[in-house]
């Protein structure tokens, strides 16, 4: 079943100087279970993409859908991280992973919404700074807490908006393999992962099937599966010489855009492992 | 390393020497008939507490800037009881009848039996009004603040609002109001209302987008949101406000007091100051003093305490 559906979605920004097309007629669906990427330039719309999902935008036309039911605004059955300012600041790194944590799992008492917090963040590799508040935390530290929360709050989907952006190479690193390890191990059912970035190597290394965007106006440029197994153990695999000659098809495909793109993708899906 | 010299200034200091002076002062005869001979007992108990206050402060804290606060505070309140004592009773430099001695002064202070009330009365007066005005300011400044329909034209209102000094509205309020006491209230309200109501609403208004769209992909609802997104978001303009209120209410307690007021340490200077009793008079400023610095002090505990988690 499609978890995700977005069928000719478009969406005009209303400016003084007349509209804006942030998206044009962009359509994909995405599996139940499935970690997906959306790379592309800055402006090319990703992001209000991810913006409509989370329920913050609204469409100007076409649909889109989660679970067969179109979306009706901000909703508990999609955890998000943003690139920043995801955690309240006034709120330790406890209490923030407790505050999603009650909304949306309301069943359980603040005693145990405390101690998922403190399981959660243990989880993500933070187990002494319960206390500390966001502005004590390192930017990689306040994206885990802010993961931690996402996955506390145990919801199908999770919508995350360049997560890693900010953070240095070394410890963006570290977070993709935390990310992959909690999303193939922390629930019975994979949780369906919608990926905004616009680094190469992340969304190769993360996702299932990779969506390239371009800009003026956003729009779906081409999918590409990527076609490595699990588990991925990044040092190997980012050493390899599939993954090399992958990736440089993918970019190939992204700079020489869509007139011969439809043949090169089709060249990439034969080099699966 | 510390050396012989270092040593004994860390413990021979102008605070220690400004003590020592107040107590050297003390054998001098006094020159004045209100000053019982011999030792000032109220001043040397009270110059004794202080001290004992930085003794502790010494021990304890030492490395911290609260004791070089504290050290160089004490030391000014030592200097000028010193100075009071050596133009008042000693010298009778100043007119004894106008300028009574530290002593005089702090045994009507710790003996006077209507202060007490007058302090009280005020300190009612000024709850009454001014946590009217904190819930109604910040209550009415954020759903303001919150909602999208008003923007500047609120600005500009509550600008003007605020400019005009509350004292102005002290005729109106004798007029209309029932009895001395509501007038005192009503005036302390409508000088910390706007400055509370305003920094309430820019400080919601300018809560940043990230904030409220971490908290709406949360689904958080609308009463949790302005408990635990929006209001602590604004806090520190709030507090602005808060701060700015508190000091106009001073203001307005004690000059609603004594314009129009039959109680309350503002009426206490007013009533004395008819019978040219000066003493009182200086005990009066020297309690308003004091309380306006312990209130401010708790308030600025509170501020730091709320916002203790911003980042410097």
């Amino acid at each position: 079943m499609n978890k995700i559906e977005i069928d000719h979605l478009s969406l005009n920004y209303v400016e003084k100087k007349g509209s804006f097309t942030a998206l044009s007629d962009v359509s994909f669906s995405i599996q139940e279970g499935e970690f997906v990427s959306i790379i592309g330039a800055s402006g090319c719309g990703k992001s209000t993409l991810l913006s409509v999902l989370e329920g913050l935008n609204r469409p100007s036309s076409g649909t889109v859908k989660i679970n067969g039911e179109p979306v009706k605004g901000c909703g508990i059955d999609r955890g998000v991280v943003f690139q920043q300012y995801s955690l309240f600041p006034w709120m330790t790194a406890r209490n923030n992973v407790a505050f999603g944590i009650k909304q949306s799992r309301k069943e359980l008492s603040r005693r145990e919404r405390l101690q998922l917090a403190d399981a959660y963040l243990k989880k993500v590799g933070l187990e002494n700074i319960q206390d500390k508040y966001p502005g004590q935390l390192s930017g990689g530290m306040q994206q885990r807490v802010a993961i931690a929360r996402a996955l506390a709050m145990d919801t199908d989907i999770l919508l995350m908006d360049e997560p890693f952006g900010a953070i240095d190479p070394k410890n963006r690193t570290a977070l993709w393999d935390l990310l992959l390890d909690l999303w193939e191990t922390d629930s019975e059912k994979k949780k369906t992962v919608l990926f905004v970035t616009h680094d190469i190597d992340e969304a190769i290394f993360l996702s299932d099937r990779i969506i390239l965007m371009d800009a003026s106006p956003g729009r779906v440029l081409a999918e590409i599966e990527v076609p490595f197994r699990r588990p991925r153990v990044r040092t190997e695999l980012l050493a390899s010489k599939e993954y090399s000659f992958f990736k440089n098809n993918l970019l190939n495909v992204f700079y020489n855009e869509t007139e011969e793109a439809g043949e090169e993708i089709h060249h990439l899906e034969k080099i699966a492992l | 390393m510390e050396t012989k010299h270092g040593h004994f200034n860390r413990y021979i200091t102008s605070t220690i020497i400004l003590y020592i002076a107040l107590w050297l002062l003390q054998p001098v005869p006094n020159r004045t008939e209100g000053d019982p001979a011999g030792i000032a007992v109220y001043t040397m108990i009270a110059a004794t507490v202080i001290f004992v206050i930085y003794l502790v402060l010494h021990i304890a804290a030492y490395d911290k800037p609260i004791f070089t606060t504290a050290k160089s505070i004490i030391s000014t309140i030592f200097a000028i009881l010193a100075l009071w004592i050596l133009f008042t009773a000693k010298t009778t430099l100043l007119e004894e009848a106008l300028f009574p001695s530290p002593e005089i002064v702090l045994r009507q202070m710790i003996s006077d039996s209507r202060l007490p009330a007058d302090v009280l009365c005020s300190l009612i007066t000024l709850g009454k009004g001014y946590l009217s005005a904190l819930v109604l300011g910040i209550f009415g400044g954020s759903v303001l603040g919150m909602s999208k329909r008003f923007g500047n034209s609120i600005t500009y209102i509550t600008t003007f609002l605020k400019l005009i000094p509350p004292i102005v509205y002290i005729p109106y309020a004798i007029a209309l109001l029932p009895h001395y006491e509501s007038v005192s209230t009503f005036v302390i309200f409508m000088s910390s209302f706007w400055p509370i109501f305003s920094s309430t609403f820019v400080g919601v208004k300018g809560v940043e987008k990230q904030y409220l769209d971490s908290a709406k992909v949360l689904n958080v609802g609308f009463f949790s949101r302005m408990i635990n997104v929006i209001l602590p978001a604004s806090l520190s303009e709030i507090f602005i406000g808060c701060n700015q209120g508190l000091a106009y209410s001073f203001i307005m307690l004690t000059s609603a007091e004594m314009i129009g007021g039959s109680a309350g340490i503002g009426y206490y200077i007013k009533y004395y100051s008819n019978f040219g009793d000066f003493t009182r008079i200086i005990v009066g400023i020297l309690v308003i003093g004091i309380l306006i610095s312990i209130i401010t002090f708790l308030i600025n505990k509170l501020e730091h305490h709320l916002l203790r988690w911003k980042p410097n």
